[in-house]
C-alpha cells in the first residue's frame, strides 16, 4: 500500500477542513442558522482497518449519502450518520420534528441534498488545492449497512483500497451531531493522490504539511 | 445520427418532469414544453436570459451559486423541497387552488469530451408525494397524542375506579 507520510495526512486533514467550513457557509445561507462543521480528526486509513476505528459501526444500518466520482483519482465519497444522528441533524436543520419513525423519501431527499453540499465541498476543496478534476455522479442517499459500500464492487473486498475518514460534527443552535465522511480509493488513485500532495508539498515548501 | 436525435427530442418533449438547459454562462438554451407550466415564461422569454433573471427565485438560498458550481467543477447538485420553496414558480395548466407546487430539482454538467459545455437542470414534480407525507406527519401526530392522553386517562381511572377484576366480581355478586 502507498504511504502516506505525516505530511501528507496533515496535508489533507487542512483541505478537509477547508472543505467542511465551506460546507458549513453553504449549510448556514440554506438553512438561515449558523452552522458550524467542525473537523475533530482525519485518518488515512487501509480499508481492513476501518473496523477498529468505526467500532461496529460498518454492520449497523446508516443513513448514508454515496456519490461516486471519476477522473484522474476516482472512487467513493460517503457520508454517513447513525440513524438517530441524521434524525436530529434533519430535525435541526428542516426545522421540523421527526415523527414518522423510518426516513420517508422526502426526508431522504433532503439528507441527500446535506449529504451534496458536504461531499462537493471537499471535493472540491482536493480538486482546487490538488490541480486533480473529478467528475462526479448523481448522490444516492439510503438507508443501508455500510459494510457493502466500503468493500467495493468486488466481491472478495478490495483490501488495497484506502479510505480518508473524516470526523464531521455538525453544530447548529448549541447541539451537536455526529456523521463521519468517508472518501475511498482504489490503488491507483491513491498513488495519484499521493503524488498530488507531493506537488502541492513542494510548490508551497511543505506549508500545506503543518 | 439526425434520425436518434429527433427521437431524443420528442422523449424530452413528451417527458413528465421539466428540463432546462443551459451554457456555460448559466444562459438558458432550451426549456421543454412541461416547464411551460411557469406562469408568463414563453419559451421565447426564457430562452437568451440568464438563469437567475428567468427564474428569480434560484437567488434565494444559494442555489444559484451551487448550480455555477455545476458547470465550473462538473459537480451534480441536488434542490430537495424541505429546504427549498419552490424554486420554480410552476402551476398546474388550469389551477383550481393556491396550494404550492413542491419540487425536487437535480443538476448535471454537460460535456463535450473534457470540455464542460453547460449543464441540464431536471425538475420533479413532487407535490403528490409532499402533501401525502404532511398527512401522514399529522397523523402521527395526531396519534402521539392520543396515546398521551390515553395513557393520562388509564393513570387517572387507575385512581378513581376499581379494578377490572373487583367489577366483574361486582357483577358476578360476588360479596
Amino acid at each position: 500500500m502507498t504511504e502516506f507520510s505525516a505530511s501528507h495526512k496533515g496535508a489533507l486533514a487542512k483541505m478537509m477542513s477547508l472543505g467542511m467550513g465551506r460546507a458549513a457557509a453553504s449549510l448556514s445561507r440554506l438553512t438561515g442558522d449558523r452552522v458550524v462543521l467542525e473537523v475533530p480528526r482525519v485518518e488515512v486509513l487501509a480499508i481492513g482497518q476501518l473496523d477498529e476505528h468505526l467500532g461496529g459501526v460498518a454492520d449497523q444500518e446508516v443513513c448514508t449519502v454515496l456519490q461516486m466520482f471519476e477522473g484522474e483519482v476516482a472512487g467513493d465519497a460517503i457520508l454517513f450518520l447513525p440513524l438517530p444522528s441524521a434524525r436530529d441533524l434533519l430535525e435541526l436543520l428542516v426545522g421540523r420534528p421527526m415523527t414518522l419513525a423510518r426516513f420517508s423519501e422526502l426526508e431522504r431527499a433532503a439528507l441527500m441534498e446535506v449529504g451534496n453540499i458536504v461531499i462537493n465541498a471537499c471535493l472540491g476543496s482536493l480538486s482546487n488545492l490538488l490541480k486533480i478534476r473529478f467528475s462526479s455522479l448523481v448522490p444516492h442517499a439510503a438507508v443501508q449497512s455500510l459494510r457493502p459500500m466500503l468493500q467495493g464492487n468486488d466481491d472478495n473486498g478490495d483490501r488495497s483500497r484506502i479510505c480518508l475518514l473524516v470526523g464531521s460534527r455538525f453544530r447548529v443552535r448549541a447541539r451537536a451531531v455526529d456523521g463521519h465522511l468517508a472518501i475511498v480509493v482504489g490503488v491507483d488513485s491513491v498513488r495519484a493522490l499521493a503524488a498530488a500532495v507531493d506537488r502541492l508539498l513542494t510548490t508551497t515548501a511543505g506549508r500545506w504539511a503543518t | 445520427m439526425r434520425g436518434r436525435a429527433e427521437l431524443w427530442e420528442q422523449v424530452v418533449e413528451q417527458l413528465d418532469a421539466g428540463i432546462v438547459l443551459v451554457n456555460r454562462l448559466l444562459t438558458v438554451t432550451y426549456r421543454n414544453p412541461w416547464m411551460a407550466r411557469t406562469p408568463g415564461l414563453a419559451a421565447d422569454r426564457v430562452e437568451g436570459r440568464s438563469l437567475g433573471e428567468a427564474f428569480p427565485r434560484l437567488s434565494d438560498d444559494g442555489a444559484l451559486d451551487r448550480l455555477k458550481s455545476v458547470v465550473e467543477q462538473g459537480v451534480p447538485v441536488t434542490f430537495s423541497h424541505a429546504f427549498h420553496r419552490g424554486l420554480f414558480p410552476l402551476r398546474e395548466p388550469w389551477p383550481d387552488t393556491d396550494a404550492p407546487f413542491y419540487q425536487e430539482v437535480k443538476s448535471l454538467s454537460l460535456r463535450k469530451g473534457e470540455e464542460t459545455e453547460g449543464a441540464v437542470l431536471l425538475v420533479y414534480d413532487v407535490t403528490a408525494l409532499a402533501l401525502r407525507e404532511f398527512t401522514l406527519t399529522e397523523a402521527a401526530r395526531q396519534l402521539r397524542l392520543l396515546r398521551e392522553e390515553m395513557a393520562l386517562m388509564r393513570g387517572e381511572m387507575a385512581l378513581q375506579a376499581p379494578s377490572l377484576d373487583k367489577i366483574l366480581a361486582l357483577l358476578e355478586g360476588a360479596p
